[in-house]
Parts: structure tokens; sequence; C-alpha cells
């Protein structure tokens, strides 16, 4: 099953843009669900992305790039 | 809660050791020194500053306090040391530079630590104020019993640690007592001319703190209030300013004159020491007899002090470069 | 974010930011040792200026992740006394400029009280420091003061380079029993907004507790023509340098001292023997500092190494200016590094 990475709602505030800071884990590792996997910039605040499932991440914003509200930065391949 | 007579009695012992130790050091000190004053000359070098007129101040507080409680003092931290049983053997050799001393020599005279005690006191204006309350937040973290005090002048009460110390020791609640021994000195200026405001406890209420002020350099008083912040601190109800009226008898260091101070003022000057005794023994607290006889024990205390100060042997050179790093 | 991280799935490394690293180690240690506390301005709720302590107040509470007022001298006097007294308190200033208004706690009391008292009170006390310039925060809020911090006797001083050594330096800090000061250049803790992350700032982080020692420096670039001494930010600078020079056929060694004090002199002076030339780049002021230093080590130990004078590329000795072209003139850059080498290769033997 797929698990879209998704920027949660609360961490926007009022903004619509963000921006990739650094992924924690590399493309194709097993991350666990509830770990910290990336930093995000939203405004001047850098926010934790943890991870909403476990398995195999796929990164699609890598860092530097700009993201929007609900745009999918990554995803995770579970079992 | 007055002080009943065997806490009386503790304090004159304690003022008694602070002043005959005093009169031994002034002594020790101006070896050496004369004709010409070098400060850097014989056998007792460096600044020193004492104590003569303020002892009441460390009696006073002292006499309420136990082995869970800290105390720090500032530059002029002998009568408290006495007061609070900083080894006197130690302390004196410490002053000496002796190897024997609290410090091995490191420290000297206004630095004086004791860990035995929980005492320690430190050269820079309201410097202490705040490792001393940060003794009480310790205390207060760990759960421990004992509350802490320092010690400042009223000139450190113009000093920015005292304000940035008292506003988060009334913000944590922290079981702290600041204690200001008020000579209206610092060093040459007068309070009137150095604070905007007669009575440092009235800034007390700018911190949310207790504050009292106690005429008089008596002991008796000073005990009373001093019970009274004590208690504040150990119930939890938070921490106190205890500004104590006393006398700078001599001059800010020994080679200071003191000659910007008008002489009729000078001579105004009341020694709380003698008159302490006189009282003791007009309230039949103490007898002639066994007031003589204290005063020769203490004596005895403080020659072997000096002795042994004398006597001990200085550091190695080379352990001026070990003690750096724990 | 109330609950610790689960520990990481296996074969899965972490590329850490250096901020995320040092809380690592704090989170180690504050897990570990109930008498230790953070203090310091907006780290409770704010998780501090440079992310220092994010998640912390969560886990730990308002005890021991402390808000204070702001009110340096106080608080570091506190945090002194509460040392004393056994805790181990770890003190955030934001920023390096701000030791002025409370340098009298740290340098005549807490640094010296071991000293002082004979060794009766231990002052197990962590301070956790941001320097450095290089995005237009001017005079008062750019500084480095390695030299200033270094010179007092008593104090410990290391200043990680990438994420791997800011966890086990931090480590070492916090378990240490003396007044210890880790600083991290603003550039290089990972903040998107001072800049990307640079690259070799990040670095694979084990799970695992580790220790970096003090006064031990690392080679992160062997090479045989020229050694170039960096610290912090100037590591990177330095890096960057070396790509450059090797491609015109100079080959240079990068040595990040990592640690002020006490300082790896015969690392230092191992590496100049072997190449003969040095150049050494501080983002502190010039004058009375550490490039001062490390000239010193080869000169008192065998000048005769050194096949042509040592070149500094530190900052002038001016306060950091505003404006952009005259904060880049002064800064220890690529091109300042490379044109020393160059001038250092041109001269001597």
């Amino acid at each position: 099953m797929t698990v879209d990475i998704v920027v949660p709602q609360e961490m926007w505030g009022e903004s619509l843009e963000g921006v990739v800071v650094t992924w924690i884990y590399q493309n194709g590792a097993t991350v666990a669900a509830g770990q910290p996997i990336a930093e995000i910039m939203v405004e001047k605040a850098q926010l934790e992305l943890v991870a909403p499932a476990s398995g195999r991440l796929t990164i699609l914003a890598v860092p530097e790039t700009v993201i929007g509200r609900d745009q999918v930065v990554g995803r995770i391949e579970t079992a | 809660m007055k002080p009943n007579a065997k806490q009386r009695l503790w304090m004159y012992e304690a003022m008694y050791r602070s002043r005959r130790l005093d009169d031994a050091v002034l002594a020790a000190y101006m070896e050496g020194k004369t004709p010409v004053f070098h400060m850097g000359k014989g056998p007792l070098p460096g600044e020193m500053h004492q104590s003569f007129g303020q002892e009441p101040c460390a009696v006073g507080v002292c006499a309420h306090l136990g082995k869970d409680d800290a105390v720090g003092a500032g530059h002029r931290p002998h009568h408290v040391a006495v007061a609070r049983g900083v080894d006197l053997k130690k302390m004196v050799a410490e002053l000496f530079g002796k190897k024997t001393g609290l410090s091995g020599g490191r420290g000297g005279h206004m630095h004086l630590y004791s860990a035995a005690v929980n005492f320690f006191s430190s050269g820079i204006i309201a410097e202490g104020m705040g490792p001393g309350a940060g003794m009480a937040m310790a205390r207060k973290m760990q759960g421990k019993p004992g509350i802490a005090v320092a010690y400042v002048g009223d000139g450190a009460a113009n000093q920015g640690a005292f304000h940035e110390v008292l506003n988060m020791v009334g913000l944590w609640k922290l079981p702290f007592i600041c204690v200001i021994e008020d000579n209206k000195y610092g060093v040459s200026v007068h309070k009137k001319d150095s604070t905007a405001i007669a009575h440092n406890a009235d800034r007390a209420a700018s911190y949310a703190l207790a504050g009292e002020f106690v005429a008089g350099n008596d002991p008796d008083l000073i005990f009373e209030a001093a019970g009274r912040a004590v208690e504040r601190a150990r119930s939890g109800q938070g921490g106190t300013i205890l500004e104590l009226e006393t006398e700078r008898l001599h001059g800010h260091f020994i080679g200071d004159s003191g000659g910007y101070r008008p002489e009729a003022e000078r001579k105004a000057m009341i020694d709380p020491i003698p008159a302490y005794r006189e009282r003791l023994l007009g309230e039949k607290v103490a007898s002639a007899a066994d007031m003589i006889a204290l005063e020769a024990k203490v004596q005895q205390q403080v020659d072997e002090a000096m002795r042994f100060g004398r006597e001990s042997e200085y550091p190695d050179a080379t352990d001026a470069l070990k003690c750096l790093y724990a | 974010m109330a609950q610790p991280a689960p520990p990481a799935a296996p074969g899965s490394e972490r590329t850490l930011t250096m901020a995320r690293a040092g809380r690592e180690a704090v989170f180690s240690e504050m897990r570990k040792n109930p008498n230790m506390f953070l203090i310091g301005e907006d780290i409770a709720k704010l998780g501090g200026v440079f992310g220092t302590t994010v998640g912390m107040a969560e886990e730990f509470g308002a005890a021991r992740v402390i808000d204070t007022p702001i009110s340096e001298t106080g608080f570091i006097g506190i945090a002194t006394g509460a040392a004393m007294a056994g805790m181990r308190p770890v003190v955030e200033i934001a920023f390096v400029d701000f030791i002025g208004v409370c340098f009298n706690q740290i340098y005549n009391f807490a640094a010296k009280t071991h000293y002082m008292s004979g060794g009766q009170f231990k002052v197990p006390l962590t301070f956790m420091i941001g320097y450095g310039g290089g995005y237009n925060d001017a005079a008062q809020h750019s500084q480095t003061l390695f030299a200033t911090l270094g010179h007092v006797p008593g104090i410990k001083i290391v200043t990680p380079a990438d994420a791997y050594d800011a966890k086990g330096l931090m480590a070492s800090c916090l378990q240490d029993d003396n007044v210890t000061v880790w600083m991290v250049h603003k550039r290089l803790w990972g903040l998107g907004w001072l800049g990307f992350p640079l690259p070799k700032a990040l670095a694979t982080v084990p799970d695992h507790d580790y220790t970096i020692p003090f006064g031990q420096s690392r080679i992160w670039r062997e090479g045989g023509d020229v050694t170039i001494v960096g610290l912090g930010l100037t590591v990177h600078n330095a890096l960057q340098a070396a790509e450059q020079l090797a491609s015109e056929g100079i080959s240079a060694e990068v040595l990040d001292l990592r640690s002020v004090v006490p300082l790896d002199r015969e690392g230092v002076f191992k590496s100049v023997a072997k190449t003969g030339r040095l150049v050494v780049a501080d983002e502190d002021y010039m004058s009375f500092g550490v490039t001062s230093e490390v000239l010193a080590v080869v000169a008192e130990r065998d000048p005769t190494v050194l096949k042509a004078p040592a070149v500094r590329v530190a900052y002038p000795d001016v306060p950091v200016p505003f404006s952009r072209p005259l904060e880049d003139f002064c800064l220890p850059n690529v091109e300042r590094i490379v044109a020393a080498v160059k001038a250092t290769m041109k001269k001597g033997k």
C-alpha cells in the first residue's frame, strides 16, 4: 500500500508555500511511522515532517524545492 | 521570635571571634608594609577588606542556618565565614596563601570557599547573587531542604545582577534571602549620592519579594527579622530582601583612611560588640566570669589559627598550574 | 512530538542537520540524568532561536526546560550556583555577541571557581552558543569571539563543523564536569532561513551515543603541499578552496581544529611539518586570536618546518559591517583562502 507524505495542515498556518530544507533519510530507505524524516521551512519556522507510515521511502520533492499546501512531497510503500 | 540566651551567647561568641580575627589579621597585614605601604609585601599581602562593625549582620542571620543551607558572601567575607562555621585554621592559612588553606592558596581573602559548610565568597560586586540563588534553586529542584543566603553591600543594590537575580527569585519563588549590609558607603560614595531611594528593602515590591529594613546594627533585632525571612523561605513563600543598617568602622580596605567621611560622622559610630557585651551582662544572660572565659577560649582559637597560618608551608610553585579543571 | 522518536529501522542511515544532531545528544543526556536542565531565553515554547531545544519542553516539562527573562548575568549566575550544588545546567546563549552583558559571571566566577576553591566546587556547566555572520546581521549579532572566550582560563570550547561532530562534541561537553562551550556557526545549523544547509555540514549520524574527545583535530582532506587550518564554517570554505586548488595542481590538506580549548597543537604541528606550508582561516577578528595561536604553535616548536611564511585569513580588525559588499570583503571566504595558498606556494623554497 502506498501512503502519500503531505505536510500536515496545522503546520502551514496562513502560508501557501514552504520549502524542503533537508531529508533525513535517503531515497529508498526504510522508515518507521512517527520518525522525523524531513525538515520543512514554512515562513521562518523550521518544522519537522514525520513519517505517516512504516515502509520504503520515495522522495519526490528534493531539498530547496518550493512546495505548496497539499503537495505530495514523498511516498511510503508499506510492507 | 527573639533569640534565647543560648542563641544570644552564640552570637556574641561568633562576633567576638570575627573581631579578634580581624584584629590579628590587621596586625599581621601591616607587617612588612611600613614605613612604605605596599600591598604586595609582608606575610598577608593583597587587598584586605575587614568586617569591623558589621559582625551583627553575619551572626543575626547565620544563627538560623544549618547544614542544608548555603551562604554566599562578597568581597568583605570574614565575619560571614566565621559565623557560618568555616574552619578557622584553613581560612587563616588561605589568607596567608599557604598550602593548608581552604583552596591551597589559590583563592585568597576575597575568594573563600568551603564546600564543607556550603560557603563561598566572591570579589566582584553582586556576583554572588546569582550563584546564591542558584543554590536555592538546586535545592528546590532536588526536593531537598535548605535555603540560600547571599550577602551584598548597599552599593551592590545598584548593580545589574542584583535586579536580574531578584526578579527571578520572585518569579520562580526561590528559597533565597538577599542580605544587604547597609554600611552606607560604596568605598567613598555615600548611599545618598548613589541610590535613588532611601531603603533598598523598598525595592522588594518590584520583584514580588518581602522586604525588611532593620535599624540599629543590633544582633537581637537582626535575629528577629532574619527569623521571619528564613521562615518565609523554608515554608515556600519565597524570598526576602533583608536590609541591615550597619557600620563600617574602618575604611573600605586596609590602607583606606576614610578621609572622605566627615569627622563627626566617624566619631559618632558605635561599636556593636562592646555594646552587645554590656547588654548581655546587664540582662544577666552571662556572668562576667563566663564572659571572660568565653573570650579567652575564643582568643585561643584565633591565636591557634594565626599560628597555623604563619607556620604552614607555602604551596609548591608549580601547584599554580593544577586544579584548573575537574 | 510528545514521545521520543522510535528507533530507526535497521539499514537506514540518517543524514542530520547540525541542529538536530546536537539536540540528539542533549535529549540523550537529559533522559539519562535527572539533574540536567536547560535554561535560557526562548528555549521552551520556541525551541531555541536556532532550534537547539526543539521538542525538549514537550518531553521534559517546564521545570527542566526553563524560559528565562532577558537576564543573562542573572541566569548564568543562577546556573553556576545550581551546578555548584550538584545540578548539570545547560545554558543557551543564542548569539555569542551577548556574552558582553554577562561576561563577568562566565569568566570571573564560573570559569574560575573550580580553581579558586582548590577543587572543592565543580562547575559542570555547558553553554550552547551560536556565532558567525555572512547574512547581514551587522556588528552586534555576527561575531565569532573564539579568542575572547578562549583566552580566559577555565573554559573548554568546541566548534563542530558537521552533524557527526556536533553530536559527539555535545555529548562530551555535557558529560564534562567543567565549564564547556559548544559553538556552532549560524550558517551551519541547517536552518533554512539562514541559507540551505551546506552539504558537508549534513552528515550521517548514528543512533547510538558517542563522544569525541576535546583537543582532537580532524583531517577532512589529506594533502601534501599546504595545510589549511580551519574551524567551523572556515572548514567548509577551506574544502571548497582545496577542490579549486586541486584542479590547479596544488594538494591542500584541510585540518579542522574542532576544539579551540584545548587546542590540538600536536595535530597542527604534525600536519604543517608534513606539508611545510600553513594557511589558517578563522572568522574571528585577526589580532590576538586563533590564527595567532596556530602560528605560535609552529613558531615555538620549529619554524624551520615552514618553507614559506604562514598566511592568516581572518576577519580584519574592524566591527562587522552591515552592507553586503562591505561584509563580503571581510569574510574569510573561499577566494581569500585560495589566494592565501597561492601566496604561500609562491614564496620560499
